[in-house]
């Protein structure tokens, strides 16, 4: 079978293009941005993201958060695969980190609601999945 | 080939699936989630092309099986999602194009199904529609990943042909 032909590379580079101005066509941080920690999809705790702190969330003594710099990460999990921790520092809004065996997600949000979050951008992407 | 020796081939196939996807977990994501390469995912294209869409079919299923086994629920959906829809979406590229399909095209269309495949579950899991804020990321990393998995089926194909 053909490796490659011309049509694939065409189609490839006009696909990437278009990501590529998908993602420069949204803003990365945001000052004023919160950050809401979701069980189960519903909103638990939300908060600013200054000042720098650490905290263990109630009902998950496992799960430990920190912010540093309008950051936040999950820094101490329980869980096996610890995927939530290797995900590290999140921060533009829109963001997720999530950490599926406890059924927790943070996410960063701006000041215009989920709503315009989802609509938003991200950078960097930061989450539990990924070919498993 | 017969029966025996077809199963004893599936099961080595299975097992370099498994080995791959394992080796693959070990090297942090370039850019997670979607930064691994999808290596299993050669192993499913070598049997759709080579033996049969059962066969890739089955693969596919007794890995998401391995990982609902091993590493729970939630694991095991990612993985059943990824897979199939990957997988339908090859074996629909090869219909339509009446299996002129490139390798690297395979290999691409498969990544991207899969990165959607596996946002979507995760979406469902977290409660929270990820899908528009990582979709152009989805793809990038898919064009990415699946054309290199479909160079290296091209590089490997070869050597698995002369058994």
């Amino acid at each position: 079978m053909k490796w490659v032909s011309k049509r694939d590379l065409l189609a490839m580079a006009a696909l990437l293009l278009a990501a590529l101005l998908l993602l420069f066509l949204r803003p990365a941080k945001e000052d004023g941005a919160r950050f809401e920690v979701l069980a189960g999809g519903q909103v638990i705790l939300s908060g600013s993201l200054k000042p720098d702190r650490e905290f263990v969330l109630s009902g998950y003594p496992g799960v430990t958060l920190s912010i540093r710099d309008q950051r936040i990460a999950f820094t101490r999990s329980d869980c096996p695969d610890k995927t939530c921790v290797r995900t590290g520092y999140i921060s533009g809004p829109g963001q997720v980190s999530a950490c599926l065996p406890n059924g927790l997600v943070v996410r960063v949000v701006g000041g215009g609601g989920v709503d315009m979050v989802l609509k938003r951008a991200v950078r960097e992407p930061h989450m539990e999945c990924g070919r498993v | 080939m017969r029966r025996g020796k077809k199963i004893a081939f599936l099961g080595v196939l299975l097992g370099l699936m498994l080995v791959l996807s394992l080796a693959e977990g070990a090297i942090p994501p370039i850019l997670p989630p979607f930064g691994r390469i999808g290596l299993p995912n050669i192993v499913v294209l070598y049997c759709l092309l080579c033996l049969g869409w059962r066969e890739a079919g089955t693969m596919v299923l007794l890995k998401a099986g391995f990982a609902f086994i091993t590493r729970g629920a939630v694991a095991g959906t990612l993985s059943l999602s990824g897979g199939l829809l990957s997988f339908g979406a090859a074996v629909l590229l090869l219909v339509c194009t009446k299996k002129r399909a490139t390798l690297a095209a395979l290999g691409v269309t498969g990544a991207v199904a899969h990165n959607a495949g596996q946002l979507a579950v995760f979406s469902f899991w977290a409660k929270t529609n990820v899908l528009p804020v990582y979709f152009p990321l989805m793809l990038i990393a898919g064009i990415l990943t699946g054309f290199a998995t479909g160079t290296v089926f091209r590089l490997t194909l070869p050597l698995l042909d002369r058994k």
